[in-house]
């Protein structure tokens, strides 16, 4: 009977020296949203679709609260588009998303405050005007204009971002910061900046790490 | 008597509606019940599929050469669509559909990012009785480098200099994993490449920085000219073979490839400078003089910037590999006790019969029965490391830049070994003017002269995915997301690929 236990004993014994156990940080950590102001545990991922939405809308609203923009007595003419909108992070995006929902949200918003240029569309309104004055196709209903029309601001802007990875924990951070300047277009000046800042960790579960 | 004669009414009209097709049925509710029946066939034939109808519809809409890897790509689902994916995309770059090649390396890189927290297929890669390639693929470091690396390449020949050097730069990024500080972003190339993305942008502030660290991985680097407009890049000899190594196959090892021996590669570029006008101010006014177009030819001797196999090599210990020695050091200590219970048994058996004992026999047979399920247990445990390996990836890269007068140029390389030429089939040269720069991609083997399936697969794991709910729900997701977003077909041969 003693042997019969003995051998339990070391079947127990071999079970124990099992493998080890899973320690807290073997475990995946959800990405989770951090307040941009504070430091985060150790870092995170990029920009997301939120991001854009919650971005666009905080610049409209500073934008429209700006008065050597919005208070123009004349409306100003505005091109906002990605030309002069720099990617200098380590994530890949299309920028176009960014400064079209900027775009379309402030056209929608600023009811007739600004005027928006169609710059990225020159070639398709130079196209309908060569059509007009060849008499290919009729005048229309709002005139002709002797030029397209001219910009008297336009947004420029940057995307930046710094990583950091936590070997023994798997943690990944990553800071990224978008600015945007509103550049007068004869003067040279900055006539409205703002910057949106995201900063998010995560870790991948052991297995992948 | 009027509620039976109702309930018999209601159980008739029910019957009618559960019996096979009739002559009274419409030819609609035929062709419903006919594909009901097909489905159901389907079912019992092919569980919850891929079905055969479904998968030649998904192949037959992708080009001819790519469809044994889109059929695996579709058949094998999320557990390695990463290295399905990846190796897709290597193909098609050489094959000429970019299209393709950026969808894959797209899809692959929002896997590679993905962070996978609670999911079952990585619990179950931790499991004592599971392998770890029961988790979905992602490579390896030096394989996750390698999809940024292709899918700045492809950037940099749509002239996205912005993407392609935040691919490189990510690239490098994967690099920061080594254990061995020595060994942590020395993968001098993703530098180089960011570099020059930046000095295509006209940032030579940003260039210098990446050059400079590049010349950190690799002092022999040097960084571009400040009128160089030309990348040449050379990818050279065979992936790193993944190898099991340790007493349980528990430990990733790797191997150097055999069979690849060229250490040097030159491009020869010949190509015409356009002719042009311009005024020249005379005694007879200004005049406009037309400058004719001459030929240019020039020669161009890339160098090593990275290794892949030593990226490889080098990354040190995974966080895995605790996982993996536990399960390995179970495996071990119950077999060895699965030993000794039966040697021990097997003993006070013998003893037994011989004095007639039966408490000794009672013991004995126990021992035994514990040694017969100690070894079953070690049977069942798998320590096995994960070996599936992205198998079209080069050796090493050898990177050249310069200044090429012309856009319109055409390139030849040519491959060594000690400084001697090597006759290797030729392989098709990826040549692209989209922006400021030009780029120059080739390499000395074959991205297609691979096994139809990638190395270190798992049958059995695939198989049995077939039995667990949550991966089959995540694999028709998987091919439904495939049949709808896939990359617009593009069956005909690209005719721009220069050869």
């Amino acid at each position: 009977m003693h042997i019969a236990r003995g051998l339990a004993a070391i079947s127990v014994l071999a079970l124990i020296a099992g493998p080890a156990s899973t320690r807290k940080s073997d475990r995946a950590t959800t990405t989770m949203n951090l307040d941009p102001s504070s430091q985060g545990p150790v870092g995170g991922t990029g920009i997301g679709g939120s991001d854009v939405v919650a971005m666009a809308d905080q610049m409209v609203r500073d934008m429209l609260a700006t008065p050597q923009l919005a208070n123009l007595r004349t409306p100003p003419q505005i091109i906002i588009d990605a030309e002069y909108f720099s990617n200098e992070s380590s994530q890949r995006i299309n920028k176009d998303i960014i400064t079209d929902r900027l775009r379309v949200s402030l056209n929608r918003a600023s009811q007739g405050r600004f005027i928006f240029v169609a710059r990225n569309r020159a070639d398709m309104v130079a196209a309908e005007r060569d059509a007009k004055r060849s008499g290919a196709v009729d005048v229309g209903t709002t005139g002709l204009t002797r030029a397209q029309a001219g910009a008297d601001f336009r947004l420029s802007g940057n995307i930046a971002s710094m990583e950091q990875r936590n070997n023994r924990t798997g943690m990944v951070q990553r800071f990224t910061q978008i600015t945007f300047e509103m550049v007068d277009l004869e003067r040279g000046t900055i006539v409205w900046s703002n910057s949106y800042d995201i900063a998010r960790a995560s870790a991948d579960d052991i297995i992948y790490r | 008597m009027r509620k039976l004669a109702l309930q018999a009414a209601a159980a008739a009209l029910a019957l009618s509606s559960i019996a096979p097709a009739t002559l009274a049925d419409t030819p609609n509710q035929a062709a419903t019940k006919a594909e009901a029946k097909r489905l159901r066939e389907l079912r019992r034939q092919y569980g919850e599929g891929p079905y055969p109808d479904e998968i030649e519809a998904y192949v037959a809409q992708r080009p001819e050469p790519l469809r044994p890897a889109y059929k695996l790509l579709f058949t094998q689902g999320e557990n390695v669509a990463v290295l399905n994916l990846e190796r897709i995309a290597i193909a098609s770059i050489q094959l000429g559909y970019y299209k393709d090649a950026e969808f894959a390396l797209d899809q692959a890189l929002a896997r590679i990012e993905a962070v996978y927290a609670k999911d079952a297929q990585a619990e179950k890669a931790r499991a004592l009785f599971h392998k770890e390639s029961n988790k979905d693929y992602k490579g390896e470091p030096y394989e996750r480098a390698m999809a940024y690396y292709y899918r700045g390449l492809l950037y940099l020949r749509a002239g996205d200099y912005e993407n392609a050097r935040a691919s490189f730069e990510t690239a490098e990024f994967q690099d920061t994993v080594a254990e061995d500080e020595t060994y942590q972003s020395d993968f001098a190339v993703m530098n180089y490449m960011s570099g020059w993305a930046s000095h295509c942008l006209g940032q030579e502030g940003k260039a210098k920085e990446a050059f400079e660290a590049a010349a950190k991985g690799n002092a022999k680097l040097p960084a571009p000219a400040a009128d160089a407009n030309t990348l040449f890049v050379a990818e050279l000899g065979l992936a790193p073979l993944k190898v099991k190594g340790g007493a349980q196959k528990e430990l990733l090892t790797f191997g150097a490839p055999q069979g690849a021996d060229e250490d040097g590669v030159n491009f020869a570029v010949s190509g015409e400078i356009a002719g042009s006008t311009k005024m020249v101010r005379g005694k007879k006014g200004t005049q406009k003089v037309t400058v004719p177009g001459k030929p240019y030819s020039g020669a161009f001797h890339p160098i090593l910037a990275s290794s892949v196999y030593e990226q490889a090599t080098t990354r040190g210990g995974r966080p895995v590999q605790g996982i993996l020695n536990g399960k390995a050091q179970f495996k071990s200590a119950t077999d060895t006790a699965s030993n000794v219970s039966t040697a021990v048994g097997s003993g006070l058996l013998q003893a037994a019969i011989q004095n007639g004992n039966s408490g000794l026999g009672n013991a004995g047979l126990a021992g035994m029965g514990l040694g017969l399920a100690m070894k079953f247990m070690s049977k069942a445990a798998k320590a096995d490391a994960d070996v599936r390996a992205w198998d079209n990836l080069p050796g090493s890269i050898y990177v050249a830049t310069g200044h090429v007068p012309t856009s319109t140029f055409r390139t030849n390389a040519v491959f060594l070994y000690k400084d001697s030429q090597l006759t290797l089939a030729p392989q098709p040269i990826v040549q692209a003017s989209a922006g400021k720069c030009s780029v120059v991609w080739t390499r000395s083997r074959s991205a297609t002269g691979i096994d139809a399936a990638a190395p270190g697969i798992d049958p059995g794991v695939l198989r049995a995915r077939a039995f667990a709910q949550a991966a089959v729900a995540k694999d028709k997701v998987f091919r439904a997301t495939l049949i709808n977003d896939g990359v617009p077909a593009a069956i005909v041969a690209p005719a721009a690929l220069a050869r």
